[in-house]
């Protein structure tokens, strides 16, 4: 959980110890923000059901404003509460892709292979 | 049905009342209840929303890496009592089984529970996303010795949750 009102990431892999994170800031807030503006263009089918391993990941806002306050995507489904209503949009511009990047340019480059994590997004589904 | 049947009902039903129902519908709020409570929650039934971790609540709490050998004694500390998965829980308290497995490495070292469900199937909760009764090949938890764990490779055991016997955080 983040500890102060800034979006925090959330790299889904562990089951039982607490998952990596890392605040979400400037450029990179910027562009998740765009990014999570084109999902939400397009409603989808539900999000596939979870496993053991990588899952995507998970931001959460809860100052509100830009981003919903928790947005999660994996599989090309991008998954958010707006107005307490869980919605569930396809991951059109690549979030997904995108914080594969940057979970990558944070060091966590060995743990996303040893999960066979996708090189880049997920294929779409939905 | 024999007065015999119903004596035999109600004594399966007085002893099922102790395991779960398969509700995933209670910790998938997409909010709070899902992402801060982990599989060691689910699989002891308990919403801390702390993340629960093995020997944390008992002061035992082993670091990495997660080996058998090291979550498993640190939940007994919190009150899990090792049992042979072909094995029930016993009726004397009111219990449900668990299980326990490993993700070895090398690169991804982690721990997972799954639980025993009162329909008979087993259900999960990896990490902070939804609780679900499927294993990673998308089929029902019928035995989680067999199922698809994907990384969590190695099998640790069973263990017994019994109600007012186990304190986990």
């Amino acid at each position: 959980m983040s500890t102060n009102d800034q979006p925090v990431v959330f790299l889904q892999v562990y089951s039982g110890q607490p998952d990596p994170s890392w605040p979400l800031e400037g450029e990179a807030l910027q562009e998740v923000v765009e990014r999570v503006r084109a999902a939400r263009a397009q409603r989808t089918a539900e999000a596939p059901p979870p496993v053991l391993g990588y899952r995507g990941f998970r931001i959460e806002n809860p100052a509100g404003g830009e981003l919903p306050p928790t947005t999660t995507v994996w599989r090309g489904v991008v998954v958010a509460v707006v107005d307490g209503t869980t919605e569930t949009w396809r991951d059109q511009a690549d979030l997904e892709g995108f914080l594969l990047g940057e979970a990558r340019r944070r060091g966590h480059s060995e743990l996303l292979k040893a999960v066979d994590a996708p090189s880049a997004s997920s294929p779409q589904t939905g | 049905m024999s007065w015999l049947d119903k004596i035999i009902d109600a004594i399966v039903s007085w002893i099922r009342r102790c395991i779960p129902v398969y509700n995933p519908a209670a910790w998938n709020d997409n909010d709070g209840i899902q992402f801060n409570n982990n599989c060691y929650n689910y699989a002891c039934d308990v919403q801390t929303g702390t993340y629960a971790q093995p020997g944390r609540a008992s002061g035992h709490l082993r670091p990495a890496p997660f080996t058998c050998q090291g979550v498993g004694p640190a939940a007994q500390w919190d009150g899990l009592r090792a049992v042979d998965c072909d094995r029930g829980c016993g009726c004397r308290d009111c219990c449900h089984k668990v299980a326990l497995v490993i993700a070895p490495g090398p690169g991804f070292n982690d721990f997972h529970w799954y639980r025993l469900d009162r329909s008979g199937g087993w259900s999960h909760k990896p990490g902070g996303t939804p609780a679900t009764n499927l294993d990673n090949s998308g089929n029902p938890i019928t035995d989680p010795r067999t199922a698809d764990r994907g990384a969590y490779t190695v099998f640790c055991g069973c263990y017994c949750v019994c109600k007012g016997k186990v304190t986990i955080n």
